[in-house]
């Protein structure tokens, strides 16, 4: 991104005015809020509606990774990331898997947190910890990642090759965050969200008409590669190898089964004014990695075929050089890149105040008023959520700065779905079959998560890059893990049902 | 009826996504993409379309009063 023409006083004014505008729909949330509890806080009273729940869905489920990594990644492997366009759709597939169930539930017995409904289902205290220590983990990293590419973001606006830019872009706009977050709550992010989901699809219409504007057909771009491939012996446009189909089909699961399982996913099935919206919402969501994945993918062929040479983590930035050569296009292109820098700042913020609010609701919920203020009043914990989103983001901005030059996006998000794809049994099996056990489902996940990172991490003989014959180390783990699960609960003595396992 | 042959329909589609049965050295270039990548897209499309379907019809336990 730090190819980027300089932007100029017009363009930092209507990115300004919009991260101001932020603060304002959260002071908006504030006003609205109903109660001084921990519903109305995480929640939103249960009260979303169909527009607010599809685009608070849509801004969550496509972030930065959306612009950059997946724009990087059709870089680097071609048009066989289009599974990208399957496992996006696979995430609302897998929803249909456990979402009826889980919201009917979390109405009847007013769930707050994921943990919520592990510890009324399976009564096991020890299988409700693992469960969220597991999903703070993952979305610790995920906030870091998020911030990561915040900031990365403004170094490439302010064109600053050096760390200041990156720095204060950290700061500036995980500081709007947390304000907005904590002064609304869900609401507020929410209704971030809705503004920043309706910029987030302007920028992708707005990126497919300069894409096609500047560079041409598709076709010609396809026909360039194909020949390149078949000068230099690579698959960037043939059909991909019997390694790639089976990478193929592990992404279209782990990442369908992973992501769907995201807390802030959860909390929005809970967060849902009634099914009949979250079908709605659903029913709509199936529909968007259509256009979305596709211009992404379109971003990438084009920088294919017509910015050749970029290697390495340098093909992660290749989104940058893209609105460079639409940038320098014409001065409606500038304009429009401007609008596109805003979509990509919204993507990332979108995303990142759910994951932010979620771990905030889990620390207050499932650590504080679970184990440490018993008898705290439903204001007290409230309180106790905003000190901790903002302790929180404070720890996660100083390690943003000083882990600056990290992993790719696309790695990070590998190994965050190998661990939230063993908590499948927990929820989607547990949700089907009332057998399942929660001491059988604790020793399957302890034995998965363990499986899925030795995978993951150890210089095995039939490991490479991180994934067993191209399997993702998470979904390979995953079987072991049902297995003990299931045959767990077969064998484990019985013991009387407790909560919701009891109907 | 959809809904008791949907997993049977979504398992059919994953088959045909994943493009393991293409010949390796298939050329043929459709709407500006290769053809294996527009039946890619034509069998996601397909996809989103039964999972439409399926969120079209009232969940178990849904009560009419529910909105």
């Amino acid at each position: 991104m730090t190819d980027l023409v300089p932007l100029g006083v017009g363009a930092w004014a209507f990115i300004g005015l919009y991260l101001v505008s932020l603060i304002g729909i959260g002071w908006w949330a504030h006003r609205a809020s109903e109660a001084d509890t921990l519903q109305d806080f995480y929640l939103a009273g249960n009260g979303f509606g169909f527009v607010v729940l599809f685009f608070t869905l849509f801004a969550t489920q496509y972030s930065g990774n959306t612009f950059f990594a997946f724009t990087g990644a059709t870089y680097r492997i071609g048009y066989a990331w289009i599974l990208s366009l399957h496992f996006m759709t696979a995430v609302v597939i897998a929803y249909l898997t456990f979402a009826p169930a889980l919201h009917r539930l979390a109405r009847e017995r007013r769930y707050l947190t994921p943990a919520d409904f592990i510890a009324d289902r399976y009564g096991n205290r020890l299988l409700t910890l693992l469960v969220t220590t597991i999903m703070l983990v993952v979305l610790c990293n995920f906030l870091l990642a998020q911030l990561m590419a915040m900031g990365r973001a403004m170094q490439g606006l302010a064109r600053d090759p050096g760390g200041t830019a990156y720095t204060a872009g950290v700061i500036v706009l995980a500081l709007i965050m947390v304000i907005y977050g904590t002064l609304g709550g869900l609401r507020a992010v929410a209704w971030t969200d809705a503004l920043q989901g309706g910029i987030l699809a302007v920028g992708f219409l707005v990126l497919a008409a300069l894409l096609f504007d500047h560079f041409g057909s598709l076709g010609e771009a396809t026909r360039r590669i194909m020949a390149a491939d078949l000068a230099a012996g690579t698959r960037k446009a043939l059909v991909p190898d019997a390694a790639r189909c089976r990478e193929w089909l592990s992404y279209i699961l782990t990442v369908g089964f992973g992501i769907c399982l995201y807390p802030q996913a959860i909390q929005r099935i809970y967060a849902a004014r009634s099914a009949r919206v979250l079908r709605r919402s659903l029913a709509v969501m199936a529909f968007m990695p259509l256009p979305t994945m596709l211009i992404s993918l379109v971003a990438g062929i084009m920088a294919l075929a017509y910015l050749p040479g970029l290697e390495g983590a340098a093909a992660d930035q290749v989104f940058g050089r893209v609105l460079r050569e639409l940038q320098t296009h014409s001065t409606l292109g500038y304009g429009l890149v401007v609008v596109t820098m805003a979509a990509v700042l919204a993507a990332m913020m979108s995303t990142a105040d759910s994951a932010l609010l979620s771990i905030s609701s889990m620390l207050t919920k499932d650590i504080c008023a679970a184990h440490l203020m018993r008898d705290a009043s439903e204001a007290q914990l409230t309180r106790v959520g905003k000190i901790c989103s903002w302790t929180l983001i404070a720890i996660l901005i100083a390690l943003a700065v000083a882990l600056r030059e990290a992993a790719s996006l696309v790695e990070l998000m590998d190994r965050k779905l190998d661990l939230l794809i063993q908590l499948v049994p927990a929820f989607i099996l547990g949700l089907r079959w009332r057998g399942l056990r929660g001491g059988a489902v604790a020793a399957g996940l302890v034995a998965g998560v363990a499986l899925a990172l030795t995978l993951a991490f150890a210089d095995l003989p039939f490991t490479s890059r991180g994934k067993v014959w191209g399997f993702h180390p998470g979904l390979v783990a995953l079987l072991p893990n049902l297995l003990i699960a299931v045959a767990g609960s077969l064998w484990w003595p019985p013991a009387r049902p407790t909560g919701v396992a009891r109907r | 009826m959809i809904t008791r042959i949907a997993p049977l329909l979504f398992v059919s589609l994953l088959v045909l996504a994943v493009p393991w049965y293409w010949p390796a050295d298939d050329t043929r270039v459709w709407l500006g993409m290769p053809a294996w990548v527009c039946v890619a897209i034509v069998v996601s499309a397909a996809a989103s379309l039964l999972t439409a379907v399926l969120m079209a019809r009232p969940w178990p336990g849904e009560r009419d009063d529910d909105d």
